[in-house]
């Protein structure tokens, strides 16, 4: 489906994406990076808005520049605002929808079901000055699914969405992949993309650090520097069989009840944990994890793709 | 091809019903309305001192200003003209990509060209019903004080020259949209200051053949009649020469604005526009 080969995109002095070579056969695959770390100019090169400076790209086996047909396959769900204030959310959708060579009855029908998917029927007919962030969102959603496009391209879908929309964002993108469609879903925040059940590519200073399933992205982390707080009956005891025991980097108590532990092999310490509580009758009320975030986990990712750590990569 | 003339003119239609705003309404009633509030003006003006001063001269000031009265209708309608295509068909892209709509739009087959095409037409409908309601009201009020021969031919003639003007200009400004992102509306006016001012007001050089204000002229003479007082059209065809038939000028004006459509489309396509707030 897509097709990247050694691909750079310089914007002046400045790289935007930089050597990437990818293959993505049709499925689900989370672009997760933080802001800034070249996901836009990645959709953007994959969609021919952008020609790479170096290498070359290829969709639905056609390179995509200058070859706007493609698009026809393809919805994209840009992170932009919509910014037509006075027009209706059916409106704009049936335009958008239009633009893709439909006639206008036609068009009109494809934007009422979109916008209908998108729970945002009640509303088709306001001015989208008068939406939330949320609704905006919902209109960005129906005009990219109203042509029954092939593959979907969602850049930071989950923005401005309450708790509500977002779980009905996740079900809807569920959906989508379980139809047999292909999906792109960039985004800064794991747990969003994670509830698709993708492949992930995580990208970072405009480079593919690694890609692949939850799980290989899991085993790569399961050795990373991890801070571990628990609370527990014995602190001190428990600080001293994990030093003990573990690859512990440091161990600093917080109060009476509990303790923050560094260490570099966070999974010896999960494997040995149930056993040392279970062995000293200590029992833990609360364990949280201060850095299980994507800045953790993208950090560790550039030491390994740096080679400051010795992890092989996924990808 | 179907899917780029579909999205040509869905993208008119979107633009048409957008503009009926009140403040677009406005800025475009005020721009229709100044050339007979003008001409008005001069009118008035020219009935005071006709009766402060005696018949004989009194008639001949009439005169005059029957004779101004046309050029002013023109210059004031161009002027118009001018200024709602610089306003609608010079922020064509840029207010796509600043409005940040730009991703949304060129994700779609032939969303580009549709984008452009489609603005161009928008421009030229609204700049063109501008020009002809204030052509319409200059030519009813000239008729009702000097009593015109034939009102209906000049009101025709002027529309005929303002609807070539307004389709070469919009696709020239549209052009000047494409190439020039930030400050397209100031090379617009820079390119009417030096081209149809400076370069079309040099006496017998070649290059004002290459201007559009020379076709244009040529053809409100033709079409009009003429219509520079102070100047007879002798001397000015001693200095700018015979000029060529009404078909060869109206065949410039085909070329130049095919060849500008042309430039922008291309332009466009081929144009990797950067949206700012990248992630």
């Amino acid at each position: 489906m897509i097709e990247l080969t050694n691909v750079t995109k310089l914007y002046k002095t400045v790289i935007g994406v930089n050597d990437i070579t990818l293959t993505l056969p049709p499925g689900t695959y989370g672009l997760l990076g933080p802001n800034g770390s070249g996901k836009t100019t990645l959709i953007n090169l994959i969609l021919g808005q952008l020609r790479p400076t170096i290498g070359s790209v290829k969709l639905f086996g056609q390179n995509p520049w200058r070859k706007s047909q493609l698009l026809r396959r393809v919805g994209l769900c840009p992170t932009m605002e919509v910014t037509y204030p006075r027009v209706t959310g059916l409106e704009w959708v049936t335009y958008m929808v239009q633009l893709h060579g439909f006639s206008f009855s036609a068009a009109e029908n494809r934007a009422k079901t979109a916008l209908e998917t998108v729970k945002l029927t009640y509303a088709m007919d306001r001015p989208m000055r008068n939406y939330s962030l949320g609704m905006r969102q919902r209109a960005k959603i129906a005009q990219a699914i109203a042509h029954d496009p092939e593959l979907l391209i969602l850049d930071e879908p989950f923005n401005g969405l309450d708790p509500v929309g977002r779980f009905e964002m996740s079900e809807f993108l569920q959906t989508w992949a379980t139809e047999g469609k292909s999906l792109i879903l960039a985004s800064h925040i794991l747990h969003e993309v994670e509830a698709v059940k993708p492949s992930f590519l995580l990208i970072s200073g405009g480079r593919l650090l690694a890609s692949g399933s939850p799980a290989e992205v899991r085993d790569i982390l399961a050795d990373s520097p991890y801070a571990l707080t628990i609370r527990c009956s014995n602190p001190k005891k428990l600080a001293a069989l994990l030093i003990d025991r573990c690859d512990v980097e440091s161990v600093k108590f917080l109060d009476e009840q509990s303790f923050l532990i560094s260490t570099r092999t966070s999974s010896q310490v999960f494997n040995q944990l149930p056993k040392m509580l279970e062995e000293n009758g200590i029992s833990v009320s609360e364990m949280t994890s201060s850095d299980d975030s994507l800045k953790t986990l993208f950090s560790t990712l550039m030491k390994l793709h740096r080679g400051e750590m010795n992890q092989g990569v996924g990808s | 091809m179907n899917s780029i003339f579909s999205g040509v003119l869905a993208t008119a239609g979107f633009e048409l019903r957008r503009s009926f705003t009140f403040q677009r309404t406005s800025v475009s009633v005020i721009l229709a309305l100044f050339p007979p509030l003008m001409l008005s003006l001069l009118i008035f003006g020219s009935m005071v001192a006709e009766s402060k001063i005696s018949s004989s001269q009194a008639a001949q000031v009439s005169a005059s200003v029957q004779d101004v009265s046309r050029l002013l209708t023109i210059l004031m309608v161009a002027m118009v003209c001018l200024l709602s295509l610089m306003l609608w068909a010079t922020p064509n892209i840029s207010s796509e990509l600043e409005g940040k709509s730009w991703s949304f739009i060129a994700s779609r087959p032939g969303g580009r060209i549709s984008v452009f095409l489609g603005k161009f037409l928008a421009s030229f409908a609204v700049a063109f019903s501008i020009s002809m309601i204030a052509v319409t009201l200059c030519v009813v009020i000239s008729n009702r004080m000097f009593g015109i021969a034939d009102a209906s031919r000049l009101w025709l003639a002027m529309g005929g020259v303002f609807f070539a003007a307004c389709l070469v200009y919009s696709a020239v400004f549209s052009m000047i949209g494409t190439i020039f992102i930030k400050r397209a509306m100031v090379v617009a006016a820079g390119y009417i200051i030096g081209s149809d001012i400076v370069l079309a007001s040099i006496p017998g050089a070649l290059i004002n053949k290459f201007t559009l204000r020379y076709h244009l002229q040529e053809l409100g003479i033709r079409w009009v009649g003429w219509f520079m007082p102070g100047t007879a059209e002798s001397e000015y065809r001693q200095v700018f020469g015979t000029g060529w038939s009404t078909w060869l000028h109206i065949s410039v004006l085909v070329a130049i604005m095919s060849l500008a459509l042309s430039i922008g489309c291309w332009v466009i396509v081929n144009r990797e526009y950067v949206i700012s707030d990248e992630s």
